[in-house]
């Protein structure tokens, strides 16, 4: 008797164990019918995603705001009155580059079941529409714009690791796709640009830095 | 021509939500996520073209910070066929743009070079292209018509 009932408790608790959110088979018919109402019941969201979507969301806005202001950029240095080939190709690079990881995180959030929303995407929580950036700046000046945007794209890029990893469920998935493709490339930039600057600055030190700039520029271009 | 340039971009939003939307696992579409990252692309290059024409003919060396501007864009895309009507309405629009652009462009004083330049590169890409998603949307309708999502599922495997 005693046994029967530990054989059921036990029974009962593998019954409940097993009745978790993994609730598409029972409904998977729900798909055949023709009710554009019907809920979605098999997704592919797993895991931690609920805590990175939004996180992620930021990250793509702010890769396309920065994208656009570095093609602004290398439009700029690309007038005849800055006359800079250099500049011009390092910051089409950036902007190139930002670009894609935008469409790169697109693919991660659908790749895990969540979606992009494209009605909010001038939206940023540190957006820089309330600072207004001006982008017409000569070339030091402009190194730094560059280093203060690489680190604010590789600060939401962290945030968005510390969600996947912090959150629960924590979402390993999302922090080491962010590791992989962001986080050691941003550090890499990060320490270039941050070279370029002091390199620049060192250079013009002087009385007439026409000269400097200019093999500064010719330098970049070779890059 | 500034304006033109909002609208690429805008257009490359337009063509990224879209993208996002068959991208999704519930809508599933790759092939058709595919073509419309590439005309989100696409539509960018054109913008980053025009903005060198710009700096060759001697613009942009001041008021560049406000040239483009990142505009929330609210896609609803029912179904493939959807989308493509879509995208060809889109492109129709910005072709009817271009072509009003070089209208003004050709008043006294002609820019001669500008028109030219518009016609031959911009105006050629515009039509092939609106060519040859019109020839999709039509292929692709008349698979709706009678087969549904067995149709846009071949379609997409295509595409």
């Amino acid at each position: 008797m005693k046994s029967f009932i530990a054989v059921a408790l036990f029974a009962g608790i593998i019954a409940m164990a097993s009745a978790e959110n993994y609730a598409c088979h029972t409904n998977v018919t729900v798909g055949c019918t023709n009710n554009v109402q019907t809920p979605v019941i098999c997704h592919a969201r797993f895991g931690g995603i609920d805590n990175v979507e939004s996180g992620i969301q930021s990250y793509i806005n702010l890769n396309l705001h920065k994208s656009y202001q570095y093609l602004l950029m290398s439009a700029f240095y690309n007038s005849y009155q800055k006359n800079r080939p250099g500049f011009n190709k390092l910051y089409k690079s950036m902007s190139d580059r930002s670009f894609d990881d935008a469409i790169e995180l697109i693919k991660h959030v659908t790749r895990r079941g969540g979606q992009v929303d494209f009605r909010a995407i001038s939206q940023h929580p540190n957006s820089i529409a309330q600072s207004k950036l001006k982008l017409e700046e000569d070339e030091l000046h402009s190194l730094g714009i560059a280093l203060d945007i690489e680190k604010t794209l590789t600060a939401d890029a962290t945030h968005v690791h510390y969600q996947s990893t912090h959150g629960r469920p924590h979402d390993p998935h999302t922090a080491h796709f962010v590791e992989e493709k962001y986080l050691g490339r941003q550090a890499d930039s990060v320490r270039q640009l941050s070279g370029y600057v002091n390199d620049l600055s060192k250079i013009m030190n002087q009385r007439d830095p026409s000269l400097g700039v200019y093999l500064f520029d010719q330098y970049l271009e070779k890059q | 021509m500034r304006k033109q340039i909002q609208m690429e971009i805008n257009a490359s939003n337009i063509y990224l939500a879209m993208a996002a939307h068959f991208s999704r696992d519930v809508v599933n579409r790759p092939g058709f996520a595919e073509h419309f990252f590439k005309s989100a692309r696409e539509e960018r290059e054109h913008g980053s073209k025009l903005i060198e024409y710009l700096s060759m003919r001697g613009q942009l060396t001041e008021s560049v910070t406000d040239l483009i501007q990142l505009i929330d864009v609210d896609v609803k895309v029912e179904s493939g066929a959807d989308a493509l009507r879509q995208a060809l309405e889109l492109e129709t629009k910005v072709t009817k743009s271009i072509r009003s652009l070089i209208k003004t462009c050709e008043k006294s004083p002609n820019w001669y070079h500008l028109v030219d330049w518009l016609t031959g590169e911009f105006l050629e890409e515009q039509l092939t292209g609106q060519r040859d998603l019109a020839g999709k949307l039509s292929t692709l309708s008349k698979m709706m018509a009678s087969q549904g999502a067995l149709g846009e599922f071949l379609f997409d495997k295509q595409l």
